[in-house]
């Protein structure tokens, strides 16, 4: 499956843990089978999400995002990306 | 050395360590907050002193002051941050074998406050925790 990197640009922050955990655990329940969330970076000072995906397609990826996440942290910037596993040097 | 863990002596180096660092310093240059961290026995922990609370007044890359407050004696102070977690879990996170994030995405690590203000200062809270690593814990 290919990967994508997508950029969100977090515009609000959760207030509370359960709603951040809850969120994010209802993306990741959505996301099996043909999409797969793989790993995230938070850039603090940016306030940017870095989001690492594998999946058929974008339209697989989006399904995946709650009602509302859009607006909290819109996607500004989305590709489908190469793996390069340092791991594959040993 | 190694100190008893909770304990005022540990406590107190703490303390000197997070007033002595400099990256501490400059990674929470911006951070106003105190905070409350209640350690509580593990499941089955029949030890006497737990639950206990340690307060720290974190205040713009200095701790302004410290103290253990005990639960049986004193409520808890209102302070902008109340962080729960059972002693295990926290010897774990200071000795590096749990990481801060997933412990409060696992919820082993409890905070009550402000999670945006907590997710936009995520260096300090990690760089604190760099901190409290550096006091021994006696085993």
């Amino acid at each position: 499956m290919p990967y994508y990197l997508l950029v969100h640009k977090v515009e609000e922050f959760p207030e509370s843990q359960d709603e951040w955990i809850d969120q994010w655990r209802e993306v990741r329940k959505k996301a099996h089978g043909d999409v797969e969330w793989v790993h995230s970076f938070l850039d603090p000072a940016e306030g940017k999400l870095y989001c690492q995906w594998k999946a058929e397609n974008m339209e697989a990826i989006v399904k995946c995002f709650p009602p509302g996440i859009q607006e909290q942290a819109p996607v500004e910037y989305s590709s489908e990306i190469i793996l390069f596993d340092m791991l594959w040097l040993d | 050395m190694a100190y008893p863990f909770p304990s005022d002596e540990w406590l107190q180096v703490l303390v000197e360590v997070l007033n002595s660092d400099e990256r501490y310093a400059d990674v929470a240059k911006n951070w106003e907050g105190d905070m409350t961290v209640v350690i509580e026995p593990e499941g089955g922990d029949e030890r006497q002193d737990l639950p206990v609370a340690v307060y720290v007044d974190l205040w713009h890359g200095k701790c302004r002051s410290a103290r253990l407050i005990d639960m049986e004696q004193e409520e808890l102070p209102d302070a902008a941050f109340t962080l729960r977690a059972r002693i295990d879990h926290i010897r774990k996170l200071f000795n590096g074998q749990l990481d801060p994030i997933q412990a409060m995405m696992t919820r082993r690590l409890r905070v009550e406050g402000n999670m945006a203000y907590m997710l936009r200062n995520v260096p300090t809270v990690l760089d604190f925790v760099r901190c409290c690593q550096k006091v021994p814990i006696k085993e």
